[in-house]
Parts: C-alpha cells; structure tokens; sequence
C-alpha cells in the first residue's frame, strides 16, 4: 500500500480571518492528555493509568512583520479569543482539511538576531471546550 | 445583520482578496478588531428587500384581480 508524502510548502494558516500563511516558516497543533496515576497494589508493580485533561493548542515560528505584530498584539493584550484555521497544503487544495479552534495568544515573544531574519514564536491555546476540530470539506 | 465590506489590508481576509467587497454577517467583536487594524472598511449595511424597479406587476394585473374577486364572490 502506498501513501502520498508531500513536502510542505503550500499551508493555508488564518488567524481572526486574516490569512497569515505567507508569514509563517513553520505551524502545527498539539492535543496532549495528562496521564493519571490511578495505581493500585500489584504482584506486577506496572503503573495503571488514565486519561486525564487535554490541552491543545496551535504552534508556529513565523516572521516577524509591522502588519503581522498590528495582528498578534492587540489579540495578545486584549485577552482577545479568536478563530484560528490551518489548511494543509490548502492554498493548493481548498478541499484539504481544516483543523479549526478558538484560541487565545498567551504569549507574544518577538526578538531579533543580528543578521538574521525577525521572527517571533507563536503559540495560541484553544480557549474553549469545544477544542480543535476538523472540517473535512 | 449582513453588511458590505471592502477588503483594504495588505493580506486576504477570510480568502477574500485585498480590494475585493463581500458580503458577511461577522461576529461584531471579530469585526471591530478587523476594522480597527485595517484589514477591512464596513461599506453599508445590506437591507433585504425589494429595490425600486426590481419587479414589474403584469400589465393586466386589475383586471384579472377583478375577475378573481367576481369569482370568489360568486362561491
């Protein structure tokens, strides 16, 4: 059985409707569960467990622009909570899916290196219940 | 409620083209942040409804409304 592989080059990332694909190098999402210790007394001593809280969140290394910073800032200091969509490989397939979220800006760490391009991190954690989910078009 | 909106920032919004006007209904709140950093211009509010000279009542419109009363008078 074979599966398309695909070099990433053509992801379609949107924050508060506006498309900031052309500014990101790098974007993604985690949704992590806490493991729960729930171990009893055992003749093997292995760990039983469960599931506990999920965290999720959209993470990106983007580069560092007045109109991206005129984006990120005022969500960041508001406490803003906005729609976030990443559409891999979607500005080539509008048909691609969609992991979507409403997310805050927790942090907003630009910095500059000498020589280097500017370029801030960016980490928005999903703000509700609802979570990250997918919109197969 | 749905409005006009011109796209008058740098980059897309919501796939919508820089220059280009569309129609929404937007979150007021999403909204007010768009406009506020520039990314669009509200141009009016749409109103549903019909335009004037938009439709046309047919010619012998009274006449079949006086044929339709006679026959309803009539039951």
């Amino acid at each position: 059985m074979s599966y398309d592989k695909r070099i990433a080059l053509h992801d379609y990332i949107e924050i508060d409707g506006t498309d900031v694909s052309g500014s990101f190098s790098q974007f993604g999402f985690t949704s992590d569960d806490s493991t729960v210790d729930v171990s009893g007394f055992s003749v093997s001593g292995v760990d039983e467990t469960l599931s506990g809280p999920r965290s999720e969140g959209f993470s990106g290394q983007a580069f560092y622009s007045e109109d991206l910073a005129a984006l990120l800032w005022p969500i960041h200091y508001n406490r803003d909570i906005v729609e976030v969509r990443w559409q891999p490989n979607g500005l080539l397939d509008n048909t691609a899916n969609i992991y979507f979220a409403r997310c805050q800006l927790r942090n907003f760490d630009p910095s500059n290196t000498r020589g280097s391009a500017s370029t801030t991190p960016v980490s928005l954690v999903v703000a509700d219940s609802v979570g990250i989910t997918v919109i197969g078009t | 409620m749905h409005k006009r909106y011109l796209v008058t920032g740098k980059r897309q919004y919501r796939w919508h083209a820089p220059g280009t006007i569309f129609e929404a209904q937007l979150d007021p709140l999403a909204e007010k942040r768009a406009v506020d950093r520039g990314a669009i211009r509200v141009l009016d509010v749409v109103q549903p409804g019909l335009q004037d000279g938009s439709y046309t009542i047919p010619s012998d419109w009274s006449v079949r409304a006086n044929e339709q009363a006679e026959i309803g008078g009539r039951r």
